[in-house]
């Protein structure tokens, strides 16, 4: 039986859908909005309102352009946020009997 | 959401390699590269025949229109990819280091007398083979990275077949092993849209 905190897990990441924002983020350099809609199997407003919170806390950034005069969003993690999902998987690890 | 570190950290790896290994290879590349190749094979095959064309020019022309066309495509592949990612970055990296790599063994090699004039064509097809080898193995397109035994296959043809018929046989190579490959994934990329 480990110690579990609920206090010491980051409340931003700590979401199903930003958890998984933030996991396909850690690998690559960007990702566009419709591919991580089409990845989280989310509605536009659902992902838009999870990428906004993670937005506000500073750990992804978003970068608007146009393509074939349609607008396209590009999101990627900031360091802020690659620090926050490195302490966070830490203690999800944390949580795990350790191995003898 | 409840805290199952196990099945989180199971999910949070398997999102990681998905989109790690994500890479949507486009055609345009090869199609160009491989109509601008074989051309240049083509006119040089018509040289043998006695056709008078100017070869240098021909060859300068063509690689400089191939350059800038990458470096315009890349520009705009860029900001059309759905994700940019190290498997996508590895594989257009890989392509330069191929090219640099047959310019240097047929440029120096052959201005210093290192790489004899009979066996280009058959570096070529190796050369490209290692390109076309490693970009179907990043891509996971297991159908591309087989052609590399075809155009491995063609380099052992064009080290034991000399001659005006090696140049046939190299714009043969490039037009269907290159160009019709970046035809079917333009293709396929337009009907998973």
């Amino acid at each position: 039986m480990t110690n579990f905190d609920y206090k010491q897990m980051d409340d931003v990441i700590h979401s199903r859908i930003r958890l998984a924002i933030m996991a396909m983020l850690a690998g690559v350099e960007r990702a566009e909005f419709r591919f991580l809609r089409d990845q989280v199997k989310a509605t536009d407003g659902n992902l838009g309102t999870h990428l906004k919170k993670l937005e506000d806390a500073g750990y992804v950034t978003a970068h608007k352009h146009f393509v074939d005069k349609k607008p396209v969003t590009h999101y990627a993690l900031t360091r802020k946020g690659r620090q926050a999902f490195a302490v966070y998987l830490q203690r999800l690890e944390d949580l795990l009997p350790k191995r003898s | 959401m409840t805290p199952d570190p196990q099945d989180d950290l199971a999910y949070i790896r398997q999102l990681m390699e998905q989109t790690r290994h994500f890479t949507q290879l486009s055609g345009d590349h090869l199609i160009a590269w491989g109509l601008l190749i074989g051309l240049g094979l083509i006119c040089d095959g018509a040289v043998t025949l006695g056709a008078h064309l100017p070869l240098s020019g021909i060859w300068i022309g063509l690689i400089v229109v191939g350059w800038l066309y990458s470096f315009w495509q890349g520009r705009r592949a860029s900001r059309r990819q759905p994700v940019a990612g190290h498997a996508a970055r590895i594989v257009s990296q890989l392509w330069i280091a191929c090219g640099v790599a047959m310019t240097t063994a047929f440029m120096v090699g052959q201005w210093t007398g290192a790489v004899a004039g009979d066996s280009t064509p058959g570096l070529s097809a190796l050369f490209i083979g290692i390109g076309v080898f490693m970009t179907g193995v990043l891509s996971g397109l297991n159908w591309f990275r087989n052609l590399a035994f075809g155009w491995w296959a063609g380099a052992v043809t064009l080290f034991i077949w000399h001659g005006s018929a090696a140049l046939w046989i190299l714009a043969g190579l490039f037009i269907l092993l290159l160009s019709v490959p970046g035809l079917v994934l333009n293709l396929q990329a337009r009907a998973a849209r």
